[in-house]
């Protein structure tokens, strides 16, 4: 049995690790030490797949029920995989914009790291509160320290949106509070779950707002943009692929645990909204010229088909929610990975100013074609299972909102847009010695790859995981 | 049974004979006298940890008061300590004014009758004029008379607003309060709590303090910004206490008014400082406000919630000011210079930052669980429309405290790490103060349940 | 037992030819062998489950009660299929030896046995997501095909235009698996068409509505047909494979399996419909293009939408004799086109003609194969019909009539403008092209017997009855009016198809496609603009902020006097305040 503890063992320890390599000025890169940390927790969370997790729990304060206790839901183990595999596929990423400081760059990725898996297991919701604001405290120095120009005052946008939403869900919180007494998951799921009241619909609406600015969705994306162009590309594989989740993920407790009447009222403006949005993102994604922009949009797009498979009320749309949003918790690294790639190649991610790709580096266009193909739903493909058993579980809620597929459709012409601007056609670019993608860029690309076409030739090893009635 | 008041009162009177007697000696180092201060004020930390309680007429100890207390000297022992470090000589009476003003914090926080309020609260006000004006030049006196003057304006209040109270209650004793004639007992409390708010910087009676804090020097402004006004607000939640055990709505409602006002009007100013010093000290009255959001409540979690509040923004001020005069004396004044000066030292910079954490509300500093406990009690009474009031405000602030960052790590003046300045046996015996503090600042939760 | 080992042996070959380098291996030798495996063992299930019916299910995942299940199914039907998808990808992979010699030879073979892999298992799914898995995964390596000499500008529109079109099909297609599983909690196609009663009419006539947008767009029929000429753009031999005799035919595949659904949906109709304007379009296409392929492609439409029109005539059994026995022909034939593309170089049928190509060995082939299209006895296409048209009423018959003749002028017009005169040059031949040319022209030529067997492996219907006499007859006229018209350029009437052209230049409709992705990217354009607007919006918050600060700052004026005021003011009003309050 492993103890949920552990897993954050390494980050921690490997903070101090970095800190102490900084004061005696030793010659560890600190990648390595970030490496052995991840690789360090991956590995206990496989072990602990295979024998089992013991909770953990240490009260700090009985006063306000503050504690630190980590205890699996049944939702949590998707998240977390993605939350611990994931990072250390796209550390590598930091050569293409981190030049200087790359110590305090590794801190802060693992402080990341530690808070947001420290997030997602936690059961008490005030420490988990506290963990999320940690991740997106670290977040707002990561956006802003080694992204471009502009990146301060797309991290403040970014910080204050952000804020705007904690606070929602503060609020929510402490209203959960002081209608339970506790803090505590699985008390206040014993207490609520069959409840229906104002006072819980106005808490559900709180946290779905709140979920709205994180996801993000349409109208409160404002701060996506800029957040997601002007950040170090790794910062915006972590951002697209795991901090997105995170309101999803908070949503998701209340909509199964703690809320499950009050969400349902909410089922279907929330499908209208979410189907909205899917479509003013698949619309802009369709006009940008920039690939990185195109990508960031493309997400959102994703997002919102979760955000309705989430709401649909029944079980299938769910998992098939929480397993888009892990599945393109991959894609888009991927993604975002290779425009990190391209810009350092050839400078530039302007669609307009590169083609024929596939001549000359003709790896870089096979794992292009794997992200496009993977994200517009072909089978073999994690997307593909997460986007059906979506649309499925969105046609039992109302039929209807079926037309959303369309979505999916505008999403292949962007995509193939691409694909024929970048890489097809003759070759042009602002720099003509290209390399193809390099050994630690190669693992990188394969190893997202592997998982992205493992969870979609096998997808019951995520959905196994998935109990929606487990707190 | 020694209490520390004994220990201060011993001080007051020993520190300026003993420096008689230098002086008659003709015994040119001052620094003698420094050190006794400081043992003194040291000393009287430790006795108020062990022996924090006094009950008897004029002075009532709460189970706040102890906490409050020991963080008072530890927080007066640490600044001071500073101080002797920042400044190249210290006037002695300099020491004596600090000792005594000490002395009037801790009183004021024990005081349970409005005689020893008014004379505590004259002890602690009336030698943080010279505080002051410990460097003599125009803009301090400036800062000084200002202070004087509205002192002297709210200390009449002061005697006024209780004379009315003891014409309606019989008493001068707070506990004496809850059974009262209205009519008179109201303008009393009105004008009584004039009188103390100016100490707390509370809006609409706090128009000296940027002009005062900012002429101060940062280590006095640092004093300044935790003690007296943590001594003022923690007096204030007695008074209302004891005045009203019953939260009575209308009561509320006034305060509630003043508690917003005090928060609103100095953020909104704060946007637009360019000079760091000033952004501070309107953000530090900002704090005050809500922690009078906790008082105004009246309820036993809101009065807890702002007790810790309390500690918790005084700290931070301490921390935040005490790193800014480290920062100062490298050159740094306006908030783009964080951008543009060189070796700033890495402990300010990061003192710096962390109070500054601590002021916006970030977990897990100490800043995060006050604003957190005044959330709690808030929402438990029903009040969502202030906190929604209190997240805009948050979320205007997080502006201007991050804007600090922003200048601060640049990237250029990140690449030249932070070279260790040449071994200044000072400053870094000033780092590890602030080390202190911070360690406060980040690890302060424990001590929630101690409130 | 074990029916996913007919798609064993194309896994492995797309695992091999993806990771090792063709100078270790040549990728072509693990094709071809992968191949006869492949129809091997087909043929061997066939045998063995012969007018027997198995289903085996396996069970991918579950979710709470519903089980998301593989099926597989071994019938006469799907097994046969399986056979003759097999077999002709074989011959086409052997010609691809010769034909794709200079080649990317691991890329070309990767995607080849990613079709052939998808198409096998296309026919022996029973399970409807397992049939969707492998129809896309046929887009996607058509995709890839018809962009394997991605560096044309041509080639890489067309393979996107592709991709799009059919993926609107597969959206259709998608929705409608979603309403049947939705509505039966299975997703077994043999269970779903026994349960119909249980489904409501109106997501019966939905999703029967969706299955033919799926089968139109993917057998480019009317209104989606654009994209298989361009499709030309993929080697020859792609266009044999894919664009003539299976990925096309799945849609006319996917309307025969589901054929008890469609016929309770009331929708037959509409197909009628559909099916003859698209024969009309596609054989006065093929009337006024120069281009051999394209030809070809037009034909391959026609022909589909035979098919179409027998299953809109409740005989999809004659559909699937007829969709048989086209793939024979119509691969033969594009094989052919490839022979002249890679020895003369040109596509362009008035180039062959100046080429002077009128050898034997070339001409003999083509007329057996053009002669099978048009319908002529005694050749595979004369019995394809008679079981096609078995349940045509008079009037479709009469128009099916004029489509024999239009099918039978253009395919003779391209027999005769490429084979004019018999040059004297030496041509070399592969054996590589002679042997599947070859047995495809045995085939075709007395393939037409099999008709009467074939009622032993599917219950089929058939009459050779007046009707399948006069299209014989008209089908001959149509060769006749080709000779007249076509063999002897100079006679004025040739210049026929230079008219046509100018009148049928719209019917591509190519403008129309581009101003409506045109109007999407202006209505793209302005979303974008729309969420500029929005960012300002949220950012002038900000700078509201800004502002409010310097009016504030005034409060602060330095002045004590002032201060001065501020506290008895202060004091006043909290006084008020309270005293207001009681």
């Amino acid at each position: 049995m492993i103890n949920l503890i552990y897993l954050i063992l390494p980050g921690v320890l490997g903070v101090i690790a970095l800190y102490l390599k900084d004061v005696t000025h030793s010659n560890i890169p600190s990648k390595s030490i970030s490496y052995t940390a991840m690789g360090a927790t991956l590995l206990l969370l496989l072990l602990g797949t295979i024998f089992g997790f013991s909770g953990f729990n240490l009260a700090i304060s009985k006063a306000i029920d503050l504690s630190i206790s980590f205890n699996l839901n049944g939702i949590s183990l998707p998240f977390l995989f993605l939350a611990v595999l994931m990072p250390m596929l796209v550390l590598p990423s930091f050569k293409y914009d981190v030049f200087d400081k790359k110590l305090t760059f590794n801190v802060l990725f693992l402080v990341i790291y530690v808070s947001i898996i420290s997030m997602f297991m936690s059961s008490n919701l005030l420490s988990l509160f506290i963990f999320m604001e940690i991740s997106l405290l670290s977040a707002f120095f990561a956006i802003f320290l080694w992204g471009n120009e502009s990146s301060f005052n797309s991290a403040m946008k970014f910080l204050i949106f952000t804020q705007i939403s904690s606070m929602l869900i503060l609020t929510a919180f402490l209203m959960v509070f002081l209608y339970t007494g506790s803090f505590e998951l699985t008390s206040i799921g014993a207490f609520t779950h069959s409840a229906n009241s104002i006072y819980l619909s106005t808490v559900f609406m709180l946290v779905l707002v709140a979920a709205i600015i994180k996801f993000p969705v349409f109208p409160l994306h404002a701060w996506m943009p800029g957040a997601y162009y002007d950040s170090a590309t790794s910062i915006t594989a972590l951002l697209s692929g795991l901090f997105s989740k995170i309101g999803g993920y908070i949503l998701l407790l209340f909509i199964l645990f703690i809320t499950p009447i009050s969400a349902s009222y909410f089922s279907m403006p929330v499908m209208i909204l979410a189907v909205i949005s899917a479509f003013y993102a698949a619309f802009i994604a369709l006009s940008k010229k920039d690939l990185k922009m195109m990508f960031s949009y493309s997400s959102m797009l994703y997002m919102s088909l979760a955000l309705m498979g989430i709401m649909s009320n029944n079980a299938i749309g769910i998992d098939g929610g929480i397993f888009l949003m892990i599945s393109y918790g991959f894609i888009s690294p991927l993604a975002f990975m290779l425009t990190g790639y391209l810009r350092s190649q050839t400078g530039t991610t302007d669609m307009t100013k590169v083609g024929g790709l596939m001549k000359k580096v003709p790896t870089f266009a096979l794992f292009f074609f794997i992200v496009v193909f993977a994200s517009i739903g072909v089978p073999g493909f994690s997307n593909f299972i997460g986007e059906f058993l979506v649309f499925l579980g969105v046609f039992k809620f109302y039929p209807l909102i079926i037309i959303s597929i369309v979505s999916m459709l505008i999403a292949t012409g962007y995509y193939l847009s691409a694909v024929k601007r970048i890489v097809f056609e003759k070759f042009f670019a602002p720099v003509k010695n290209l390399h193809d993608l390099s050994k630690s860029e190669l693992i990188q690309t394969v190893a997202l790859s592997f998982v992205i076409i493992i969870l979609g030739i096998m997808p019951y090893i995520l959905i196994n995981s998935i109990n929606l009635g487990v707190v | 049974m020694i209490n520390a008041q004994y220990i201060l009162i011993v001080g007051a009177l020993l520190v300026p004979l003993v420096d008689l007697l230098r002086r008659e000696l003709n015994v040119k180092a001052t620094k003698i006298i420094n050190y006794l201060t400081l043992s003194i004020l040291l000393l009287s930390f430790i006795f108020e940890v062990l022996f924090g309680n006094i009950q008897s007429t004029l002075f009532n100890s709460v189970d706040y008061s102890y906490f409050i207390n020991s963080f008072i000297l530890l927080l007066s022992t640490l600044i001071f300590s500073f101080m002797l470090l920042h400044f190249e000589k210290l006037d002695t009476y300099i020491d004596v004014f600090f000792i005594i003003t000490v002395l009037g914090a801790t009183l004021m926080v024990i005081s349970s009758n409005f005689l020893s309020l008014i004379i505590s609260l004259e002890m602690m006000s009336i030698p943080s004029y010279a505080l002051v004006l410990i460097v003599k030049d125009k803009k301090h006196l400036e800062g000084t008379f200002k202070y004087l003057f509205i002192s002297m304006l709210s200390i009449a209040f002061l005697v006024f607003g209780s004379s009315l109270i003891f014409l309606s209650s019989g008493s001068l004793s707070f506990s004496s309060l809850s059974t009262v004639n209205y009519l008179l007992f109201l303008p009393g409390i009105a004008i009584v709590l004039a009188g103390i708010a100016y100490e707390a910087t509370l809006v609409p009676f706090h128009s000296w303090a940027p002009d005062t804090y900012d002429a101060a020097d940062s280590t006095v402004t640092a004093f300044l910004s935790s003690v007296p006004k943590a001594a003022g607000l923690i007096v204030i939640v007695h008074i209302f206490t004891y005045a009203f055990p019953l939260a009575e709505e209308f009561m509320l409602v006034t305060l509630m008014i003043l508690a917003m006002a005090t928060i609103i009007v100095p953020s909104i100013i704060a946007i637009s400082q360019s000079k760091l010093k000033r952004m501070l000290i309107y953000s530090s009255i900002a704090q005050s406000g809500f922690a009078f959001v906790g008082v105004s409540l009246l309820s036993t979690i809101s009065v807890y919630s702002a007790v810790f509040y309390v500690f918790a923004f005084a700290t931070a001020d301490a921390l935040v000011f005490l790193s800014l005069s480290m920062l100062e004396s490298r050159g740094v004044y306006l908030i783009s210079d964080l951008g543009k000066a060189k070796n700033l030292g890495m402990v300010p910079v990061l003192g710096l930052s962390l109070g500054l954490l601590s002021l916006a509300g970030f977990p897990p500093t100490i800043g995060f669980f006050g604003k957190l406990l005044i959330f709690m009690s808030l929402i438990f009474q029903g009040y969502v429309w202030v906190v929604i009031v209190l997240i805009a405000v948050l979320l205007f602030s997080t502006f201007y405290y991050y804007n600090v960052f922003r200048n601060m790590y640049r990237r250029k003046y990140f690449l030249t790490k932070f070279v260790p300045i040449k071994s200044d046996i000072r400053w870094a015996l000033k780092e590890a103060i602030i080390i202190i503090l911070m360690a406060i600042v980040f690890a302060g939760v424990a001590l929630i349940s101690a409130a | 037992m074990m029916l996913y080992l007919i798609l064993l042996p194309m896994l492995i070959s797309m695992t091999l030819t993806a990771f090792l380098k063709d100078k270790l291996v040549r990728s072509r030798l693990i094709a071809v062998s992968m191949t006869s495996l492949s129809l091997l063992i087909s043929s061997v299930f066939f045998y063995v489950y012969f007018s027997k019916d198995l289903i085996e299910n396996f069970s991918w995942f579950n979710i709470e009660t519903y089980t998301f299940q593989i099926s597989f199914i071994a019938n006469n039907l799907h097994l046969l299929m399986a056979v003759v998808v097999s077999f002709i990808s074989l011959l086409i992979l052997i010609f691809s030896v010769f034909y794709m010699r200079r080649e990317k030879q691991e890329k070309y073979y990767f995607e080849m046995s990613l079709f052939i892999f998808a198409m096998l298992g296309l026919v022996v799914s029973n399970s409807f997501i397992l049939f969707y898995i492998f129809w896309e995964l046929m887009s996607i390596s058509s995709y890839l095909l018809i962009g394997f000499w991605y560096e044309k500008e041509a080639a890489s529109k067309a393979a996107k235009k592709a991709l799009i079109l059919t993926k609107v099909g597969d959206v259709s297609l998608l929705t409608a698996i979603i309403i049947l599983f939705a509505n039966t909690g299975t997703l077994s196609i043999s269970a779903t068409l026994s349960g119909l009663s249980s489904i409501p009419q109106v997501y019966l006539t939905v999703s029967a509505a969706l299955f033919i947008i799926a089968a139109l767009s993917k057998s480019a029929q009317f209104p989606f047909y654009v994209w298989l000429p361009d499709a030309m753009e993929a080697p020859t031999t792609v266009s044999a494979l894919l664009h003539s005799a299976t990925m096309v035919a799945s849609g006319a595949f996917l309307l025969i399996m589901i054929a008890p659904l469609m016929y309770v949906s009331g929708t037959m109709v509409y197909l009628v419909l559909i099916s003859l304007i698209t024969i009309f379009i596609s054989s006065l296409l093929a009337l006024e293009s120069v281009d051999t392929k394209r030809i070809l492609a037009y034909s391959t439409i026609d022909s589909l939408a035979f098919m179409f029109l027998a299953v809109a005539t409740l005989n999809p059994d004659g559909a699937l004799f007829y969709l048989i026995m086209h793939a024979v022909f119509k691969s033969l034939l594009f094989l052919l086109a490839g022979e002249l593309i890679i020895l003369f170089g040109t596509r362009n049928i008035f180039k062959l003609r100046g080429l002077e190509i009128g050898k034997p060995i070339f001409y003999v082939p083509a007329f057996i194969g053009l002669a099978s299209l048009a319908g002529i006895p005694p050749f595979l296409g004369f019995f394809a019909h008679a079981t096609l048209s078995y349940n045509f009423s008079i009037s479709i018959e009469l128009i099916f009539m004029v489509a024999t003749f239009l099918t039978s002028l253009f395919s003779f017009r391209l027999f005769f403008t490429v084979y004019h005169k018999n040059g004297t040059e030496k041509i070399r031949e592969d054996k590589f092209a002679i042997i599947p040319i070859a047995t495809l022209s045995i085939l075709s030529t007395v393939g037409g017997a099999s008709l009467f067997f074939f009622n032993s492996i599917i219950p089929i219907a058939y009459s050779f009855d007046l009707f399948l006499v006069l299209d014989s007859i008209i089908a001959l006229l149509g060769l006749f009016a080709a000779y007249y018209f076509y063999s002897n350029r100079d006679f004025p009437y040739a210049k026929l198809d230079k008219k046509l052209k100018s009148i049928f230049r719209g019917v591509t409709y190519d403008d129309v496609l581009a101003s409506t992705g045109t109007a999407i990217t202006k209505f793209s354009g302005l979303v974008d603009r729309f969420e500029g607007a929005l960012g300002e919006a949220f950012d002038s918050v900000g700078s509201l902020s800004f502002s409010l600060s310097y009016i504030s700052r005034e409060l602060q004026s330095g002045d004590l006097s002032n201060y001065i005021v501020i506290f008895i003011a202060g004091a006043i009003l909290v006084m008020i305040l309270m005293l207001v309050g009681v």
